[in-house]
């Protein structure tokens, strides 16, 4: 599927996103920023709060996002691509105010989907990967 | 616009007629509040499209598209506060359900989005139709409904 660059608050300029959902949350579409510099997908703590995912004895890991050193406490959770039906399953690093979008990057989706970012047309085109992880 | 009845796209069933008279009639018998972003007037009065839409035609509300919703009433005639339709008007009522999970953040979004930094937003079509403090707070208010949602940054954009 392909899907339009979308300015965000947060941006300056168009940025690739692909609307997900989180299966448990089928009613909310959120603004999924395709990120190949993130080692994994992150996302707010609040997320997990609205999952009703307990973090207490969650595995750490450290890492930053512009320059910003966050602690992410790793969960599982199932995904879908909005107006997919493509499912799948990753490790999500929950940061608490974490004040970004959620970040889709290699472990948890580029490892799921072939990504063809073509910025002249500002658009994304994800394609479940033949080989993906965990199949 | 028209008040002829228009054809309204519905969840998981086929599109419904719904008439000028339907609509006029269930705001007679609903408690009108404030005019807001995507409230609908009705004879001097503000309504919830959704609510009252889902009055008029015998629709659970969670059913409707909020933004098929406002663009059949727009075509009905009526007056729905801070929605620009125009870019509308060549699409049909009966159109996908699907289209509301789009992505519209255009300019005059963005531009509206900076009065809510810090806290969280739920977006439907163009229109920001429930905003607060936590993801969790969000989702009590959205209820049924579906959205868009995103935390707008505190800090100014890279």
């Amino acid at each position: 599927m392909k899907h339009s660059f979308q300015s965000l608050p947060s941006e300056r300029r168009p940025r690739p996103i692909v609307p997900v959902r989180f299966t448990a949350l089928p009613r909310l579409t959120l603004f999924g920023l395709v990120d190949s510099g993130a080692v994994g997908v992150r996302a707010d703590w609040d997320y997990a709060d609205a999952l009703g995912i307990d973090l207490s004895d969650a595995k750490q890991v450290s890492g930053a996002v512009r320059g910003i050193n966050y602690v992410a406490y790793l969960a599982e959770a199932e995904l879908t691509v909005s107006r997919s039906a493509h499912r799948w399953t990753c490790e999500i690093g929950f940061i608490r105010n974490f004040g970004e979008h959620l970040l889709l990057g290699i472990d948890g989706f580029f490892d799921q989907f072939v990504v063809r970012i073509d910025a002249a047309k500002l658009d994304t085109q994800v394609t479940p990967s033949p080989r993906r992880a965990g199949t | 616009m028209t008040t002829s009845p228009v054809m309204l796209a519905v969840v998981d069933s086929d599109p419904i007629e719904l008439s000028h008279d339907a609509v006029v009639s269930a705001a007679q018998s609903a408690q009108p509040g404030t005019r807001s972003n995507g409230m609908v007037e009705i004879e001097g009065g503000w309504f919830d499209p959704l609510a009252l839409v889902s009055r008029a035609a015998g629709v659970e509300a969670r059913r409707l598209s909020f933004r098929s919703t406002l663009k059949a009433l727009h075509r009905l005639g009526f007056e729905i506060a801070d929605f620009d339709l125009a870019a509308e008007a060549t699409r049909s009522d009966a159109s996908p359900i699907t289209e509301d999970l789009d992505f519209v953040l255009t300019p005059q979004v963005m531009t509206r989005l900076q009065r809510y930094r810090g806290e969280w937003v739920a977006l439907s079509g163009e229109m920001i139709i429930e905003h607060s403090d936590t993801l969790r707070a969000l989702m009590e208010l959205l209820g049924e409904r579906t959205a868009a949602v995103l935390k707008v940054p505190t800090d100014d954009p890279l």
